[in-house]
């Protein structure tokens, strides 16, 4: 097979979405296994589980939003591929944070939701600050994204 | 405004008296009560644990009547029920309906016990269905299961552990025969065995009769009977297969005890509909048992607090906190109604005095968030006047579009106005209600509706593309101006952050560590700021001069003053000279605001790409049911994880930037004791 830009730029595009959703599903897979064991003993603590639980799904969302949008500048989703050597590396390399940040945010995220989870259980008061200590991790997830996808909405700009 | 100014109350009654005190108090419901002051040693503390367990008995039992009936009558908890406010009693009702409490506490028990009634009859139904299960298979038997045989037979009547029919088990046993006799033929080599044997040799089957009773894959319920002397050789054939006598075997037709399970089957679930249509006949009057329960708990709530009261032979003593704007209006009720003195102070120095907060309802909504880190200690400031303004700022510019901002108004104020919260139910509504029109204003400026919907359905479904133009700038295409305008709006929050530490250090007269703490930083800022608007606008480049001789005197005052703490005098050259280190804090505090450019785009990235995904079917029939479907779950995902987004990151920033520059907190609520009813509220009379 050769290896075309556009190849490059599924790499990418592929990498990014498949990461962060990886860093997510085990995210919100451990958060919600935690929460499962909180709610057979009080379902009423439900809703405020759900937020920790899915607080580490977001960054799979922000690796789908990369994608898309690299498959929208390269032309797969309508429009005529052209995509030269350059730029396949420019996408390929634009969705690495998003998709690294993602994997791994996602993953530590999670294990804060999981302590979370125990402070919901015994303080259900104080549920709020178990929230905010997920979002300290979450805000990396943000940047990674930023950072992904400023670079893929400008790569055409760059004429490479 | 802010916090509420508290003073001591110190009550003195005749003991007659106590409990008309405590309940004029508990209708005000206004003051804390704590143990008075007693100094002579004279007092005791009342015992009321006996009446106080028998109203807590007959507050669950009114709870457990309200759950049964509840569920039985269907009455279900809905969604909204949390943002539902209390139903208003005028002192009429009121007196009425506790007049009704014995009969409403009579049914409570009428209920417990028909729901004893059904819970037992669930029982027996249940554990007769099972046994039912087991003589089900038999049911077609018209011997007893206990049959042994006649003088000549023998009868095995038992299951097998699969499926058989008379053919299949008649091989089985026939196979089981040829099989042993094989053996027995072997071990005994030549010996004739006893048994005929056919023409051909092999041993004659045996002589059985099988009835197959009925059969699943299994199990299969069989009969089989056979000649007395064949008894043992059967038995171990049988056996062979897996042939099992049932555990507890009828001694009559299993019909007859089926039928007598049948019975006490139906008379069980007779008495569970007797029992469900009684206790569901009481539905009209569930709003009995509900003031019951509340009335129960206004009782116990005075029983608890006379436990704070003080008593002597005749007299007693309580003592309690109430914020001074009540002072008179307690006075009057108590000395209008009852003998008594009663005496207002300010608190002590050592005193714990609980917080209590006061805000116009714009300000308000955001206590909860304050309180929820911490309540403002002595001495300090009510944070949420400056809070609320940038929170509410600040989650607008994080949700950022108008459309979702009109959902938010929109939903928010059909439940403010057709569910009549209170409480903190109220205040959340009312904060996500300034929140909602931020971010109609915020998505606006940044011509974010549902994305970019506009364009998106004109291009797809009628040919033109046409695009809502925002009013400001589109943050796509100038990330950078929103990312600055993110910095600077973060560095107004940290400003005011020190001002109200700069406030706080004055009022309390620290008025020289107000000027050393935060009057040099802002000389270092105001000198910064000159450097940076120098580089922006080169026309100006004297200001780079004095911006950074304004700077380095900023610095130098920090460097001589922030070591002060220290003793020796090495100590505070260092201290002052490691202060400056925390221009770093500062820096990266105001690069953490740059949350509010990425969760800005995001929402509106999100929508665009939802409205992308949904236009790929094109301009067909097809292409406009997918783009519905599309648009309805994709948004109402992107609001939800947005919207959540933005709450959490608006506390954030308001817990770790803004409250880490200034507020100690700290501060204990103040829990007035009041009626605390559930469903029900009294009407204030004009």
């Amino acid at each position: 097979m050769e290896i075309t830009g556009i190849v490059l730029a599924l790499v990418g595009a592929a990498l990014a979405v498949t990461l962060a959703c990886t860093g997510s599903a085990k995210g919100v897979g451990i958060a919600s296994e935690a929460a499962s064991a909180v709610i057979i003993d009080d379902p009423a603590k439900f809703a405020k589980l759900l937020i920790l639980q899915l607080l580490p799904g977001t960054q799979g969302l922000y690796g789908l939003v990369v994608t898309v949008m690299v498959l929208l500048n390269i032309g797969v989703l309508g429009g005529t591929p052209d995509v030269s050597m350059g730029e396949g590396w420019a996408y390929l390399f634009a969705c690495l944070p998003i998709a690294f940040g993602g994997l791994f945010s996602a993953v530590y995220q999670g294990r804060v939701c999981v302590t979370g989870v125990n402070i919901v259980a015994k303080k259900p008061s104080e549920s709020s600050k178990a929230v905010i200590s997920a979002t300290l991790v979450e805000f990396y997830a943000l940047i990674s994204f930023i950072s992904s996808f400023l670079m893929v909405i400008n790569i055409e700009k760059l004429k490479l | 405004m802010a916090i509420l100014s508290m003073k001591r109350i110190e009550v003195i009654a005749l003991q007659k008296d106590a409990k008309d005190v405590i309940r004029l108090l508990q209708r005000e419901g206004v003051v804390e009560i704590q143990t008075g002051e007693d100094s002579s040693g004279s007092f005791a503390i009342a015992n009321g644990q006996s009446s106080l367990t028998i109203y807590e008995e007959h507050r669950n039992t009114a709870v457990l009547a309200c759950k049964a009936l509840e569920e039985i009558a269907g009455i279900r908890a809905s969604m909204l029920d949390g943002f539902t406010g209390r139903t208003e009693l005028t002192e009429e009702d009121f007196s009425k309906s506790t007049a009704a409490n014995s009969a409403a506490l009579h049914m409570a028990t009428e209920i417990n016990t028909l729901r004893v009634q059904m819970e037992s009859a669930k029982t027996v139904l249940h554990h007769t269905r099972q046994q039912l299960e087991r003589y089900l298979p038999w049911e077609s038997l018209d011997i007893p299961m206990a049959d042994q045989g006649s003088r000549h037979t023998s009868v095995f009547i038992g299951s097998l552990p699969a499926e058989y029919t008379r053919e299949t088990l008649a091989a089985a046993i026939a196979a089981y025969r040829s099989e042993s006799e094989g053996q027995l033929a072997a071990e005994t080599t030549g010996v004739p065995t006893p048994e005929p044997l056919e023409s051909d040799g092999t041993p004659s089957p045996l002589a059985v009769e099988i009835q197959i009773v009925s059969t699943t894959r299994e199990m299969t319920c069989v009969v089989i009977v056979c000649h007395k002397s064949d008894d043992a050789d059967c038995r171990a054939a049988l056996r062979s297969i897996g042939f099992v006598f049932p555990t507890d075997p009828t001694n009559h037709p299993p019909s007859l005890r089926i039928g007598r399970y049948r019975a006490r089957i139906q008379t069980s679930l007779d008495t569970i509909e007797e029992c469900k249509a009684k206790i569901a006949a009481y539905a009209p009057r569930r709003a009995e048992l509900l003031f019951l329960i509340d009335y129960m708990t206004m009782k116990i709530g005075r029983y608890e607090a006379l436990q704070h009261v003080l008593f002597s032979r005749k007299t007693v003593v309580l003592g309690g906190f109430l914020p001074e704007k009540y002072v008179s209006r307690v006075k009057a009720t108590l000395e209008k109604n009852l003998t008594l003195h009663v005496e207002f102070r300010d608190p002590k120095e050592d005193e714990d005095v609980p917080v209590l907060l006061h805000n116009n309802s714009f300000v308000a909504p955001v206590e909860d968030i304050t309180a929820s880190y911490s309540l403002p200690g002595p001495g300090e400031v009510d944070p949420n006047p400056v809070m609320s303004f940038f929170y509410y700022l600040f989650f607008g510019m994080m949700l950022s579009d108008a459309a979702y901002g009109i959902l938010i108004v929109l939903a928010v104020s059909f439940l403010l106005i057709f569910r009549k919260p209170e409480g903190s139910a109220r205040k959340n509504l009312l904060k996500f209600l300034y929140c909602g029109m931020s971010t109609i204003l915020w998505g606006a400026l940044f011509g974010s509706w549902f994305g970019n919907i506009v364009y998106v359905v004109s291009g797809t479904f009628f040919g033109q593309t046409v695009a809502l133009n925002p009013i400001w700038f589109d943050p796509v295409q100038n990330p950078l101006l929103l990312l600055i305008i993110s910095l600077i709006l973060g560095f107004t929050h940290i400003l005011a952050a020190m001002a109200i530490k700069f406030y706080t250090l004055w009022k309390n007269g620290h008025k020289g560590d107000a000027i050393m703490d935060v009057g040099f930083w802002w000389v270092v800022f105001a000198g910064l700021l000159m450097i940076i608007l120098a580089i922006a606008m080169p026309s100006l480049l004297i200001l780079q001069t004095v911006g950074m001789w304004t700077s380095i005197a900023g610095a130098a005052g920090l460097v001589v003053t922030q070591g002060r703490s220290s003793p020796s005098i090495a100590g505070k050259i260092l201290g002052g000279v490691a202060s400056l280190y925390s221009i770093t804090g500062y820096f990266s505090d105001v690069l953490s605001y740059s949350r509010l450019m990425a969760l800005g785009l995001v929402t509106g990235i999100i929508a665009s790409v939802v409205n992308t995904i949904g236009s790929i079917g094109g301009n067909s029939v097809g292409g406009l049911i997918l783009f519905i479907l599309v648009f309805l779950f994709g948004h109402s995902v992107n609001i939800g994880i947005n919207a959540l987004g933005a709450y959490v990151h608006g506390n954030r920033l308001q817990y770790v930037e803004f409250f880490g520059k200034f507020y100690e907190g700290g501060g204990r609520p103040f829990r007035p004791f009041s009626m605390k009813m559930k469903h029900y509220k009294l009407k204030e009379e004009k």
